[in-house]
C-alpha cells in the first residue's frame, strides 16, 4: 500500500515527476570547530536527533554552539533524468540540484545549491550549514532537482516545460536541535498495530485504542490496518496536503484520548485528592485548572472527582470537558489549514 | 541606550491572561506575575527605552483600533529588539511583551470583538504570522525590510489587504518571494492583491518555491499581476 501510495503521488503532477528520484544520504556532522562525528542512522531513519550533542550542560540555559554543519551526498540516477527529461535534453539536464532548509519555529526557508545546470547523472558532496541564530526546534532538510529553463514543446508530452519547476526530490531529514520543553511530560506511549492480528485488539474499523491494561501506564494503539491514515499519520513534514491532513487526524483522536484520560483520572482521584500515577497528574496538571477557571490545582481535581461522581452534575462536567477539549486542541485551525490546502485558497 | 533583559512569560503563565485582563478591566500585579516570568535562555537584551517612547507617542497620538499603527510601531519594534530569529521563535517571549510589558498598546490597536480573538493578540505566536499583535509587528519587518530599508515594510502596513493576503499564506515565510510579492503588489487594489496571491500560491503546486531568486519571483508575480488586473 505504501508503495502504491508513492506510485500515486508521482503520477498526481501534470508532468513526470520523480518524489523518491533523488538519493540523499547524510553520514556525519560537525558542532562549529570540532570532529566531525559519524551519523549511525538505521536503513529508513529520517530523525537525526543532535539536541543531546549540542545540548548545554545546564538544561534551563542557551546551548552552547553556533554553527552545525552537515555531512554527506547527494546522487542523481541515470533513471531519473531518464524519467523527467525528454531525450534531446539528457546529456545536458537543464536543471539544478539543491537542498532545502527550513525550520518551523523560526519561520524560516532557504536552500544551499549543490549543484548549478546542467546537472548530470552522478554522485555530489554535500554540506549544510545550520548556524544556531536563524534555528530551534526541528530542521528540515530536503533535497530537490528542479529546471532551469522554460522549454517550447511543439507537441504534448509528459515531461515538466516550465523554469523553477521541481522535477525530482529526496528524502526528507528532521534534524532536532532542540528538545521540546515538555518534552518528558508524554506520559503514555504509542505504538501501530494490525487490530485484526492482536486478539487484545478491538474488531471492526476502529481508529485506535486507549488501552489501560496497564493503569499506570496506558497504551495509545494506533490500527494499521487503515495504512493509508497510518501513513499519513507518521508524516512529519510541516506543510502540504498530507502534513494538514495529519493534523486534523491527531486532533479527532486526540480528543477521544483526552476525554478518556479525564474521565479515567477524575474517577481515580482519591478523597484526599490524589492520584497514584504520573499520567495521572500530568492530566491534572494540564487541565483542571482550566476546567474550573481557578489557579489551584487541588481544588480543581476535588472538583473534578465530584463532578464525576454524582448523576446530578456528570452531564455539565462532560460539557465542561468538551468545551476545554475545544480549547485546548483548537481543532478549528488545523481544519482551516486542510480545507486552505484542499481548495487551493 | 540602556539595554534591557528580555525575559518570557511561562507555559502556566498564559492563565492568568483571562477576560477581563484582555478587556482591560483588570490588570495583573508584579506579584501574581513573578511566578510566570523567566528569563529568556542566553539572556538576550534589547533597547526597550527605544520601544516603550514609540508605543506612548503611538498611544497619545493615534486613535484607538488606527491600523496605520502597525505601520508607526513596526521598525521601531524590530530595532529595539534587533534579537535572533531564534529568540524570536520562543513564543514566550511575545507572550511577556504582549502580556505584561505592553498591554495598553495590545487594548489601543485591537478592538476587543471577542475573547478567542482577543486571546490570539495576546497569547498568539510561533509561526502564525499573523497572530500576537506585537509579534506580527516584528517578523513582518524581518521578512520585508533590507538591512537598514523599511520602506517595503512600510508599504505592507500601509495596506492591511497586503498584510492579511500575504503573510496568511506559507510561501511568506521564504524572504525573496514575500518581498518580490509586497513590492509588486505595493500600488495594486484589494481584487489584485487577492487574486495574485491566490494564485501564486496554486502555481507553487509545480514550481519550487526555495529554487526562486527574488528576480525569478518577481519576473512570475509580474505576469500574475498582468493577469490579475
Amino acid at each position: 500500500m505504501t508503495r502504491h501510495s508513492q506510485r500515486h503521488r508521482t503520477t498526481t503532477l501534470p508532468f513526470s515527476y520523480r518524489d523518491k528520484g533523488v538519493d540523499f544520504e547524510l553520514d556525519s556532522f560537525t558542532v562549529d570547530d570540532g570532529n566531525q562525528t559519524a551519523l549511525e542512522l538505521n536503513p529508513a531513519q529520517t530523525e537525526i536527533d543532535l539536541a543531546s550533542a549540542v545540548s548545554s550542560s545546564d538544561s534551563s540555559d542557551e546551548p552552547d554552539w553556533n554553527t552545525i554543519t552537515l555531512h554527506g551526498k547527494l546522487r542523481l540516477p541515470e533513471e531519473t533524468v531518464q524519467a523527467v527529461f525528454p531525450q534531446d535534453e539528457r546529456t545536458h539536464p537543464p536543471a539544478k540540484l539543491y537542498v532545502t532548509i527550513r525550520c518551523h519555529e523560526t519561520i524560516y526557508r532557504d536552500r544551499v545549491v549543490i549543484s548549478e545546470a546542467p546537472t548530470t547523472p552522478g554522485e555530489h558532496d554535500v554540506t549544510l550549514e545550520v548556524p544556531k541564530s536563524t534555528v530551534r526546534g526541528t530542521v528540515e532538510l530536503r533535497p530537490y532537482l528542479v529546471r532551469t529553463e522554460s522549454r517550447s514543446e511543439k507537441e504534448l508530452n509528459d515531461y515538466a516545460d516550465q523554469k523553477n519547476f521541481r522535477v525530482a526530490s529526496g528524502t526528507l531529514y528532521y534534524v532536532v536541535v532542540d528538545r521540546p520543553d515538555d518534552e518528558e511530560r508524554a506520559a503514555i506511549d504509542g505504538e501501530r498495530v494490525r487490530f485484526s492480528q492482536n486478539a487484545h485488539l478491538p474488531d471492526g474499523n476502529k481508529l485506535y485504542y486507549l488501552d489501560f491494561r496497564n493503569e499506570s501506564r496506558p497504551k495509545l494503539w494506533i490500527n494499521s490496518d487503515h495504512p493509508r491514515i497510518a501513513e499519513v499519520l507518521q508524516s512529519r513534514g510541516s506543510v502540504g496536503a498530507e502534513a494538514r491532513m495529519r493534523d486534523v487526524i491527531l486532533d479527532q483522536v486526540s480528543y477521544g484520548v483526552w476525554v478518556q484520560l479525564l474521565v479515567r483520572v477524575g474517577s481515580a482521584v482519591d478523597v484526599e485528592g490524589d492520584v497514584e500515577h504520573e499520567w495521572q497528574e500530568m492530566v491534572l496538571q494540564t487541565f483542571a485548572r482550566n476546567l474550573y477557571d481557578t489557579s489551584d490545582v487541588s481544588e480543581a481535581t476535588h472538583r473534578l472527582r465530584d463532578d464525576l461522581s454524582d448523576p446530578q452534575t456528570l452531564p455539565h462536567v462532560i460539557q465542561r470537558i468538551d468545551s476545554e477539549l475545544q480549547e485546548y486542541i483548537n481543532p478549528r485551525e488545523q481544519l482551516i489549514h486542510l480545507m486552505e490546502e484542499g481548495l487551493q485558497i | 541606550m540602556t539595554e534591557t533583559e528580555l525575559h518570557r512569560l511561562t507555559e502556566d503563565g498564559r492563565r492568568l491572561v483571562g477576560e477581563s485582563f484582555m478587556k482591560g478591566e483588570a490588570t495583573l500585579t508584579d506579584e501574581q506575575l513573578s511566578e510566570y516570568v523567566e528569563p529568556m535562555p542566553g539572556h538576550p537584551t534589547a533597547d526597550l527605552d527605544r520601544i516603550d517612547s514609540a508605543v506612548e507617542q503611538v498611544l497619545t497620538e493615534y486613535p484607538e483600533y488606527d491600523t496605520d499603527i502597525d505601520g508607526a510601531l513596526a521598525e521601531e519594534i524590530y530595532c529595539g529588539l534587533d534579537i535572533t530569529r531564534r529568540t524570536a521563535g520562543d513564543p514566550g517571549l511575545w507572550h511577556w511583551l504582549a502580556v505584561v510589558r505592553y498591554p495598553d498598546l495590545v487594548r489601543h490597536r485591537w478592538e476587543y470583538r471577542s475573547e478567542e480573538a482577543m486571546r490570539e493578540k495576546f497569547l498568539g505566536a510561533g509561526s502564525d504570522l499573523y497572530s500576537n499583535a506585537i509579534h506580527r509587528l516584528w517578523w513582518i519587518a524581518e521578512l520585508t525590510s533590507h538591512g537598514d530599508d523599511y520602506s517595503t515594510t512600510d508599504a505592507v502596513f500601509a495596506n492591511q489587504t497586503m498584510v492579511n493576503k500575504v503573510f496568511d499564506r506559507w510561501f511568506a515565510r521564504y524572504q525573496p518571494a514575500v518581498r518580490a510579492m509586497c513590492d509588486e503588489l505595493e500600488d495594486e487594489p484589494s481584487r489584485v492583491i487577492d487574486e495574485t496571491t491566490r494564485r501564486f500560491n496554486h502555481a507553487l503546486t509545480n514550481v519550487q518555491l526555495e529554487g526562486l531568486s527574488e528576480n525569478e519571483a518577481r519576473e512570475m508575480i509580474r505576469e500574475i499581476v498582468a493577469e490579475s488586473r
